[in-house]
């Protein structure tokens, strides 16, 4: 059954944001699929691409269980796809919802998830307004996926935001926000505490089940990223979901071309979350977020943009964590006794450090 | 009842890679029946659940963990779970180093969580034989750094000792109750450490007593570690031992490097080599 493995195979960590992922998504998938017009096509590897100026994003949610403290599948869906039409500078417009349910599931735990998609898209502003749904037969899957793709058209502030952005980097001319487009002296803006979406959800795993009081971050940030791009100055933005903070900047740097300095005293954690991490053996910078953003910001615009932010719920505690610097081309950590260290890429999902 | 086996271990075990390069995450992939828990009790409870299937739980770790798994082994365990231990003992691998005649460091600080668990004692007879500065250190960055003062002034004033710095947990005896336990279950027998070789009395294996529960027996498994040799030119001996740099490695860097990890020190995201290979940027650049 085990031993020869001449035949590569899928394994988990190829889809958990890691460099295993990237690895699959640059020598496979990109492989067959690059190489169309569109004006932020798939190779670039960003939170949406654009075609013909709509903003079109796809994402599929598999987590379990569908309900966790402060959220749920749902949720989750609405936020996410909603954010990652954000982060390019769109405005989401539409939402397309493809249910794949096993057999058996409960009807009144549907319903729960349903009102809870429609919460939150009156939340983003936005409406699902097509969709498909698939039975597939018991232990096919697990309970239940859904899947949320979206438009958006350009974000009515992204001009504005742009204009700022050229009077510091004239001769840089940038369309849409993008991942490659920061520049050293950008300061890197955090909307938020790390890791709460990520221990929330352990909390309730299976086999796992400690109290805590921490719940998801799950939420769609129209609001905050409103506010940073009508102040202007935000040169790249994303969301750090899936490998967290390290994956996030590791991908800028790597498609930038620059180094990231960031400052450990200044990355906002919880206590308790802090303290799970330590219990657990998990490091924060590398857990999954669903309601957090990262700017990279023009120096001179930084405090602005993030006293905008702070206005907004969801960036009452927004920050700045660090820089980027032309000096290396790493995301580098200053640590609280005054080192430095490198972060680099999660290999795959988090594993706990037990033995 | 058996309709073949499931293995259960912790997360960070099932990613390493063993030394045929493969780990059990890629055997899952390949057909294995793997199970992730926290912790040797969720073993039991889905030994429990899967009851079709022979568990066998795969019990990687130290002092630290090893406890918790004798205390439940010690009352029993279900019909289809069997343990294989690879669980090791710490003093000796530090005692291992010490009792070398040709190590080149002056200080040692030593594992804060293990020794919450052995108690300082069984550290006394390596600094007798070898009266060198020994730290007992907690983890935060602040324990470390009075850790490394404290060696750095016992050498100074000329008066190794064996220091507990952590005093928040570790005690001269160590959590009695939990070494009993410990060793009613395990006995103590040569084990194998990656990049230092065979250590006596440093694994921890189930007594006769036991054996029933002990998947190494049922199965009629051999130890490997007499097997085991260390990949041509990989010097992580001498690295551990602080006889060597890497740089100092001929592998280094070049057939050995953090895409294609050869030697042990590597492998581990602790390891010696693999923190210098990741960090070089930062002497490069930061003047560290």
């Amino acid at each position: 059954m085990v031993g020869k493995s001449d035949v590569e195979r899928i394994k988990v960590m190829h889809g958990a944001g890691g460099t295993m992922m990237q690895k699959l998504i640059k020598e496979h998938i990109l492989k067959y699929l690059s190489g169309s017009n569109a004006e932020v096509p798939l190779e670039y590897l960003d939170d949406s691409s654009v075609f013909n100026g709509i903003i079109l994003k796809s994402d599929s949610y598999t987590v379990k269980p569908l309900f966790f403290p402060g959220g749920d599948i749902g949720r989750l869906a609405v936020a996410g796809s909603v954010n990652d039409i954000l982060m390019v500078g769109g405005e989401p417009k539409a939402l397309a919802l493809g249910l794949i349910i096993e057999e058996g599931f409960r009807i009144d735990m549907l319903d729960r998830i349903l009102r809870s998609i429609s919460e939150t898209s009156k939340e983003a502003n936005v409406n699902v307004i097509t969709g498909d749904t698939k039975v597939v037969e018991k232990g096919s899957i697990d309970q239940l996926m859904l899947n949320m793709s979206g438009i958006g058209l350009r974000h009515k502030f992204l001009d504005r935001n742009l204009d700022v952005v050229k009077q510091y980097y004239g001769d840089r001319v940038y369309r849409w926000i993008l991942d490659r487009n920061i520049m050293p002296g950008d300061k890197i803006i955090i909307n938020g505490y790390i890791g709460d979406h990520a221990i929330a959800l352990l909390s309730v795993r299976e086999g796992l089940g400690f109290q805590i009081d921490v719940v998801s971050d799950a939420m769609p940030l129209n609001r905050v990223v409103n506010e940073a791009l009508r102040v202007g100055g935000v040169v790249a933005m994303k969301d750090p979901t899936r490998g967290g903070l390290s994956n996030l900047l590791n991908e800028w740097v790597d498609k930038g071309g620059y180094g990231i300095e960031i400052y450990e005293e200044s990355i906002p954690i919880r206590d308790t979350v802090k303290n799970a991490c330590e219990y657990l053996g998990l490091d924060p910078l590398m857990l999954g977020n669903e309601g957090k953003v990262v700017m990279a910001v023009v120096d001179e615009m930084a405090e602005d943009v993030l006293k905008a932010i702070r206005s907004q719920p969801g960036g009452e505690n927004a920050t700045i964590i660090g820089e980027v610097t032309d000096k290396h081309k790493y995301v580098v950590m200053r640590t609280v006794i005054g080192g430095y260290r490198v972060v680099p890429p999660p290999i795959g999902d988090p594993v706990p450090r037990i033995c | 009842m058996e309709e073949g086996l499931q293995i259960i271990t912790y997360g960070d075990v099932s990613r390493a890679k063993g030394l045929k390069g493969l780990s059990l995450e890629d055997a899952r992939a390949e057909g294995l029946r793997l199970r992730i828990v926290y912790s040797f009790q969720d073993a039991v409870r889905i030994a429990l659940r899967d009851k079709n299937v022979m568990n066998i739980f795969f019990a990687v770790g130290f002092d630290t963990t090893a406890p918790s798994t004798a205390y439940i082994l010690e009352k029993g365990l279900p019909d289809n779970l069997l343990i294989y231990s690879c669980y090791r003992y710490v003093p000796p691998s530090v005692g291992y180093l010490l009792l070398s005649d040709d190590i080149l460091f002056d200080g040692i600080i030593n594992p804060g969580h293990s020794s919450t668990v052995t108690g300082m004692k069984p550290y006394k007879k390596y600094f007798d034989y070898k009266p060198i500065p020994m730290v007992f250190s907690g983890f935060e960055p602040i324990d470390i750094l009075i850790s490394i003062y404290q060696v750095l002034k016992q050498l100074r004033d000329r008066s190794p000792r064996m220091y507990n710095e952590y005093t928040r947990s570790v005690t001269w005896e160590g959590n009695v109750k939990a070494m009993k336990t410990l060793f009613k279950v395990f006995n103590l027998d040569e084990g194998l450490w990656r990049g230092l070789g065979i250590i006596d009395d440093s694994a921890f294996e189930v007594r006769d007593k036991f054996r029933e529960y002990d998947a190494r027996f049922q199965y009629g498994l051999e130890k490997p570690s007499r097997s085991y040799s260390m990949p041509k030119g990989c010097r992580c001996a001498d690295i551990i031992k602080g006889k060597a740099t890497p740089t100092e490695c001929p592998l280094y860097l070049k057939a050995c490097s953090l895409e294609n990890p050869i030697g042990p020190c590597m492998v581990s995201v602790e390891g010696t080599c693999r923190i210098w290979a990741e960090h070089k940027i930062i002497g490069e650049i930061y003047g560290g």
